[in-house]
């Protein structure tokens, strides 16, 4: 269960997973402490990494750098 | 990506390219806590698409495709290098000058919200000390909090780009919160 309440916080179940999850958290308060509890200690994971800013570019040199590949006589 | 696999459409990659480009790159940066190994192997990762397209499946979805062929290239880069991925060495500078020297948990962290100097500068420790904790994390774990915490991908879909079972997913990042916690305690009371 405490995977599966990990899994339920980061919305990482497939629905029937997560309706199961519901269903039990409305029946039980000790899974409900045990969410809350495993809810705060995620959190701080959130500052774990700044958004790191994407490179001016990146995806337009790939694309040239996959046309140069598009350009060589196929191998295939 | 049926587009490009049968018509070889220029235009079809390259809108996978930009569609895929923050959201990749920001996983290989975490992987790799390296922006210019990032930006090598997000290009290798959509190279490596290209010369695999014609294997491509109908019905198979690209997204956990993608992530395969990305963590299998940065790990690839990783060993090459011989090493983990980058730390940083301002943060063990400054962990032996934390004041209090008292056990606490991650849940402390949520405590401390005045919005001094003082608690900013420890915010941002924790958030070096934080980053270093997860680069620290042997890789089969690491690769599941990226993927599933900082990527939001499902269960399934982090087994099916490690080639897994799901629940060996779902005991790995259970097992990786734990030991970040206790790394936590151990960094508190040392």
């Amino acid at each position: 269960m405490h995977n599966e309440l990990i899994g339920y916080l980061l919305g990482a179940l497939d629905a029937s997973e997560h309706l199961a999850i519901d269903q039990h958290l409305e029946s039980s308060a000790e899974a409900r402490l045990q969410l809350e509890i495993l809810r705060r200690c995620l959190l701080p994971l959130e500052i774990a990494f700044e958004q790191c800013a994407v490179p001016d570019g990146l995806a337009r040199r790939t694309c040239l750098r996959i046309r140069a590949e598009f350009a060589e006589p196929s191998q295939e | 990506m049926l587009r490009y696999r049968d018509r070889s459409d220029q235009d079809a990659f390259d809108q996978l390219v930009h569609r895929y480009e923050r959201e990749l790159y920001s996983y290989l940066y975490r992987y790799l806590g390296d922006a210019g190994l990032a930006e090598e192997v997000f290009q290798s990762t959509f190279l490596r698409l290209h010369q695999s397209r014609r294997l491509y499946q109908d019905g198979k979805r690209l997204r956990p495709w993608l992530y395969s062929i990305a963590t299998h290239q940065a790990i690839d880069v990783l060993r090459k290098l011989g090493r983990q991925p980058k730390v940083s060495l301002d943060r063990a500078e400054s962990a032996g000058e934390r004041p209090d020297g008292g056990e606490g948990s991650l849940l402390d962290l949520l405590e401390a919200e005045t919005p001094t100097p003082l608690v900013e500068a420890e915010n941002a420790e924790h958030r070096a000390w934080m980053r270093e904790a997860v680069s620290r994390l042997p890789e089969h774990l690491r690769s599941v909090v990226l993927l599933v915490y900082f990527q939001g991908l499902k269960y399934n879909d982090a087994a099916e780009i490690l080639q897994i079972a799901p629940g060996t997913v779902k005991s790995r990042l259970n097992a990786a919160v734990a030991k970040l916690n206790a790394e936590w305690k151990r960094w508190q009371s040392g």
